[in-house]
């Protein structure tokens, strides 16, 4: 008995020894190694995951999507973890796009312990790597911008970068609504590594979509055209704007070359660029229409009021000549606007008069940005009448020693296009600005109707017809201005026009830079006007007037 | 630890309850001493001061006086407080022990002691903790299993919003209208120029008269379907307008009607002439904007000719560029 009570005794005894190691080892693991045995179970079972927010999608006018954001799968590896580099290589590389070997000089780089295998990959075929389970080969979730339409608009729209901020366009001057507040997620997992528990620490919002005045339909025709006439011509360039007259809302902005959308870094700068706006140019003879418009308004001329013109005239050291030689001629108001002759528009400035002209000049909005809602635009270059030389009348009234952007003019035409006001553009909706009068209405009238006079017979643009409308506007062909003068070799060929041109609902402005073998802007430039017309004036049922 | 609290303190609690007073003894006697039976008092007495634990013997009296009253044991502890003369120390005793001596209390006491004595005593308190156990552990389970549930939904949900995306994208990439304008040209359809639309001029007040004149019975002859038509002779498809019985110039399908020669140029559309009735919107003799077969195959004059007034003149073909005239082209 007393036997059985001594090992009782015994077992207890060792029962308290391993509790009592039990609870020592207990109270070291708690309180001695707590903070490291935190750490490591925070990373083993708690993950913070970042939630991106869905960036905004950009639409037009009907509401198709321009750019839109789609969930991409970023593959990465851990080199260190990888034990056989060559046999994950082979696995992977297929899946992933990339060659074996690429792969394997990688995941064999044992200085480094993160490395990208392919960022925003498909998501399909990214979550066919995750399933693979590879030990050292993670994939993470990011947004990828995409851009449905391809090229449509992709210098207005812009891009974004691989961390999904907006670096240039629209997806860069409305970053912050496009972009959303990303949020963040912490989860809970168990021993088995599945989540147990999902806490919103951050919640995430969406970006706002952004609804353009563009219209697809008219923006893909219009950059079309300026495809044949980049065919046609191999300029360096070419731009068009069409935009609606009676609101400033912008119903495509073109640009040739076109650019990728989805593959913006490929393209050269020059095709990069936003030229609407971001592009300066001398627009000679389109501006004459400002010239007469502000003599007219100042009652100095009427449209009949006509012009003895000699065959050049001098300003101050500077001789100007027709593009055409003629002899000494009389011409009106109206013919002279028509003919676009360059002798009789200086002489139509000179009546003017320079702080006339110049109050003029910046009254149409020339020298100040429209303020369209699009980064980066040009305020171009126009002197103040102080600044003149003595030969500045002798080319300004005729748009030259004056760079403006397309936009300006297109602008600036609205005025005479809208019964005397002007109308600022604008390409996002409801962000409709205020028009401003400008000229009279009766002065808007009467340049109208000179301007039908450049489209019919014996105009300089006398080709450009629209069944069934009558159109109004006015060519242009300016040499480029290089040091010390102007080129002969390089031109600006422009043509800006409206129609109907009694009840003006469409103004289209198209610019060409540098055309080969054609330079004129009735031959280069008044045929894309023609075209783009064509297409929009039904497609808008727009009833002829 | 706090289970354990929660599982003593009403023990302690109801004891002190069955005793009268607070589960001090020095209350409970306190609050015996205030009774006005004698033997209460007693029992009382001796429960406050072994304390809770044997609180409930007084809360049955009635029993307890059948048996021998146990001999008086000294206690340590302030003694019992006697009663002044004349009952002025029960006017003096705190509300609380007044209301619990109230004779409802006593008798509400007295019922429910039994059954209280049954529930912490007995096995079925042993069985609740169990089940309160089981309990915890079901919650914590079907709580991991709802936390379990609640990711993989969300990852469902991120799933779909991916492919929902995709799908969006694909959708716009399809509607493109360059994708469509490529396709439609390759099926043969070509862009109407400006000049082929014609558009019908509106009177609100004249169009709902015209088409209030025109309503007539329904025909009750039933609506066969259509059979397969074959290239007839225009002449062939020409039904009767049951309005007015004239002939109604049908083109059919595949045709352009209006003349490439006889085109009338938009906006020369006499108002009103499209408006006759029986004669107007004959399908066929108005183009809508939009695709129209190329070439045209045949032509059907249309039944009321809008006659040209006033044409916009003989205007040069659309989409040539010619070469800069002689006139000089300055601009």
């Amino acid at each position: 008995m007393r036997l059985v009570e001594r090992r009782i005794g015994l077992l207890f005894a060792l029962f308290l020894l391993l509790f009592a190691a039990v609870t020592l080892r207990a109270t070291w693991l708690g309180t001695v190694k707590a903070g490291a045995l935190k750490k490591r179970a925070l990373t083993q079972q708690v993950e913070d995951l970042q939630v991106p927010a869905r960036r905004g999608t950009i639409t037009d006018r009907h509401g198709r999507e321009l750019a839109v954001s789609e969930d991409a799968i970023t593959v990465f590896a851990n080199p260190f973890l990888i034990d056989n580099p060559a046999r994950v290589a082979a696995r992977i590389a297929p899946l992933i796009g990339r060659t074996e070997d690429q792969l394997l000089r990688v995941l064999s780089d044992r200085n480094k312990g993160f490395v990208y295998l392919r960022r925003k990959m498909d998501a399909t075929a990214g979550q066919r790597i995750a399933k693979l389970g590879i030990e050292g080969i993670g994939t993470v979730v990011e947004p990828k911008r995409s851009y449905p339409q391809g090229a449509l608009a992709s210098q207005v729209i812009g891009m974004v970068g691989t961390d999904n901020t907006g670096l240039s366009g629209l997806e860069y001057s409305h970053e912050d609504a496009l972009h959303g507040t990303d949020g963040e997620q912490r989860l809970v997992k168990d021993a088995l590594g599945e989540t147990v528990n999902m806490i919103d620490v951050k919640q995430s919002h969406e970006g706002e979509d952004l609804h353009l005045t563009l219209d697809a339909a008219i923006q893909e025709r219009t950059e079309a055209v300026l495809g044949e006439v980049g065919q046609t011509f191999s300029p360096r360039g070419a731009t068009a704007i069409v935009m609606d007259p009676r609101t400033g809302a912008l119903l495509a902005v073109a640009n040739w070359p076109r650019v990728d959308a989805n593959d913006v870094a490929g393209a050269p700068g020059y095709a990069r660029q936003n030229r609407a706006i971001q592009a300066t140019y001398e627009p000679g003879s389109t501006f004459k229409a400002f010239t007469v418009s502000g003599a007219l308004q100042e009652g100095l001329i009427t449209p009949d009021t006509p012009f003895e013109l000699p065959p050049t005239i001098q300003v101050a050291d500077r001789v100007i000549g027709e593009s055409h030689d003629r002899g000494a001629i009389t011409l009106s108001v109206a013919q002279i606007l028509a003919q676009s002759s360059n002798v009789g528009s200086v002489m139509i400035g000179l009546k003017l008069g320079a702080r006339h002209f110049d109050r003029w000049v910046h009254r149409f909005g020339f020298g100040t940005p429209t303020g369209v809602d699009m980064p980066g635009e040009e305020r171009g270059i126009v002197l103040r009448h102080q600044q003149y030389s003595g030969s500045s009348m002798g080319n300004m009234p005729i748009g030259q020693g004056l760079a403006v952007t397309p936009m300006q003019m297109a602008t600036a035409y609205t005025a005479i296009a809208n019964h005397g006001v002007m109308r600022r553009p604008y390409l996002i909706q409801g962000d409709r600005k205020p028009g401003k009068r400008v000229i009279s209405a009766h002065t808007a009238e009467q340049v109208s109707r000179m301007l039908e006079g450049v489209l019919a017979a014996g105009g300089t643009a006398q080709e450009a017809q629209v069944d069934g409308y009558t159109l109004a506007g006015k060519t242009g062909t300016a040499e480029k201005a290089i040091k010390g003068g102007y080129s002969k070799t390089k031109f600006v060929a422009s043509f800006i026009g409206f129609a109907p041109a009694r009840n003006p609902r469409l103004l289209v402005a198209v610019m060409v830079d540098e055309p080969q073998g054609q330079i004129y802007g009735g031959v280069v430039a008044a045929p894309a006007f023609e075209r783009i017309m064509e297409f929009a004036l039904p497609y808008l049922k727009i009833p002829p007037d | 630890m706090a289970r354990a609290a929660s599982v003593t303190a009403p023990r302690g609690g109801a004891a002190a309850r069955a005793a009268g007073a607070s589960p001090r003894g020095g209350a409970a006697a306190q609050a015996a001493a205030a009774s006005p039976r004698g033997p209460a008092v007693k029992r009382a007495t001796s429960a406050g001061a072994r304390g809770a634990g044997s609180g409930r013997r007084s809360a049955a009296p009635q029993r307890s006086r059948s048996r021998k009253a146990p001999p008086h044991r000294r206690v340590s502890g302030p003694g019992p407080i006697r009663p002044q003369a004349g009952g002025a120390a029960a006017v003096a005793l705190p509300l609380p022990a007044r209301v619990l001596n109230a004779p409802f209390a006593r008798a509400a006491r007295h019922r429910t002691g039994g059954l209280l004595d049954a529930l912490l005593t007995g096995r079925i308190w042993i069985a609740l903790v169990g089940v309160l156990l089981a309990g915890i552990v079901f919650f914590n389970v079907d709580l991991l299993q709802r936390g379990r549930d609640i990711a993989k939904t969300a990852e469902r949900t991120a799933q779909l919003k991916r492919e929902n995306a995709r799908l969006r994208n694909d959708l716009a990439r399809l509607g493109s209208s360059e994708r469509i304008q490529e396709a439609a040209a390759s099926l043969g359809l070509v862009l109407p120029k400006p000049g082929d639309v014609r558009y019908l001029r509106a009177h609100p007040t004249a169009d709902a008269r015209t088409a209030a004149k025109r309503i007539t019975e329904p025909v009750q002859t039933p609506i066969l379907p259509a059979e397969p038509v074959s290239p007839a002779p225009a002449a062939t498809t020409t039904p009767t307008d049951p309005a007015t019985g004239l002939p109604a110039t049908i083109a059919p399908a595949g045709t352009t009607t209006t003349p490439a020669g006889t085109t009338a140029a938009p906006g020369t559309t006499a108002p009103g002439t499209t408006a006759a009735p029986g004669t107007t919107a004959v399908p066929g003799t108005t183009t809508t904007p939009g695709t129209t077969t190329a070439p045209p195959t045949a032509t059907t004059p249309p039944a009321t000719t809008t006659a040209p007034t006033g044409t916009t003149g003989a205007t040069a073909p659309t989409g040539t560029t010619t070469a800069p005239t002689a006139t000089g082209q300055t601009g």
